[in-house]
């Protein structure tokens, strides 16, 4: 394994870790509209990542361009996808979910609640 | 005409990457190109885009770290115990007019920090949000800017 090789496993492994950590936000979120926020944003970049180590690992010019340009292509239909889903979930009179207490309030009245 | 062709050659180049350059590929590549092609005609809204090369690769910068900073945000979001979002809707009135320049810009909100654009009536853009206590506006109205002057399109108040 020579160095180039250390520096691909880095970068695979943090766009593993995006991957992950979006996995669970699309868990943990609580409706359509914030999980959409999860999936996107970060499949995307865990996707530049994984891209960018394995660009790493190829010699010719050509092979690397059709990396990033299927990173380009994937950013484009997830963007699009993502906007098409929370359309038709607002048209279809989905409501986003709310707080009912503003974090700052409960904030302030757990303090309160300390307080006494 | 002249349109057409340019769009013809480019989605071909898009298939000479995306293949290497392997010539059996055409068999599928060729209709493809071609139905591509047509379809970007006939979707294309008004005269086709000017750009402003060096702008280019400004926006690509800014696209490039906002997208960096809208996964780690997300990231922070949803492994944070305490689940530290607000979400609402904020709705933006666009200034970007309809066509090429609006739909990139529409498409980079949803890569950006926090917004994920949702639906448009007229000239307003109906924007999610993950927490409405961050400067959402200003970001927009910022991202806005960028575009805007790639495809030099003046806006009222612009300055970057």
């Amino acid at each position: 394994m020579n160095a180039w090789d250390i520096v691909s496993v880095i970068l695979i492994s943090i766009g593993c870790f995006f991957f992950l950590g979006g996995g669970i936000g699309m868990l943990r979120f609580p409706d359509v509209f914030s999980r959409l926020h999860a999936s996107t944003k970060a499949d995307n970049l865990g996707l530049g990542f994984v891209i960018f180590g394995v660009l790493l690992q190829f010699d010719s010019m050509l092979a690397g361009t059709k990396l990033i340009l299927v990173w380009l292509l994937v950013l484009m239909s997830s963007s699009t996808t993502c906007h098409l889903i929370a359309k038709t979930a607002l048209r279809q009179g989905i409501e986003p979910w709310k707080r009912t207490v503003p974090e700052s309030q409960k904030m302030s009245e757990t303090q309160v609640r300390n307080d006494e | 005409m002249v349109r057409f062709l340019f769009n013809l050659l480019f989605l071909s180049g898009v298939w000479v990457l995306l293949t290497q350059a392997n010539a059996d590929s055409w068999l599928v590549g060729g209709p493809v190109v071609l139905v591509g092609t047509f379809a970007s005609m006939r979707l294309a809204y008004g005269a086709a885009p000017r750009f402003r090369f060096l702008r280019i690769l400004f926006f690509l910068g800014y696209f490039l770290h906002g997208s960096f900073l809208g996964g780690i945000d997300v990231i922070w979001r949803s492994l944070h115990p305490g689940l530290p979002i607000q979400p609402g809707l904020v709705n933006y009135p666009l200034q970007l007019p309809k066509g090429a320049a609006r739909t990139l810009f529409m498409a980079v909100v949803s890569l950006l920090p926090g917004t994920v654009s949702t639906d448009i009536n007229g000239d307003l853009l109906v924007t999610h949000v993950i927490d409405d206590r961050e400067p959402v506006i200003q970001q927009l109205e910022k991202l806005e800017r960028v575009v805007a002057s790639m495809f030099a399109i003046p806006l009222r108040n612009a300055s970057v």
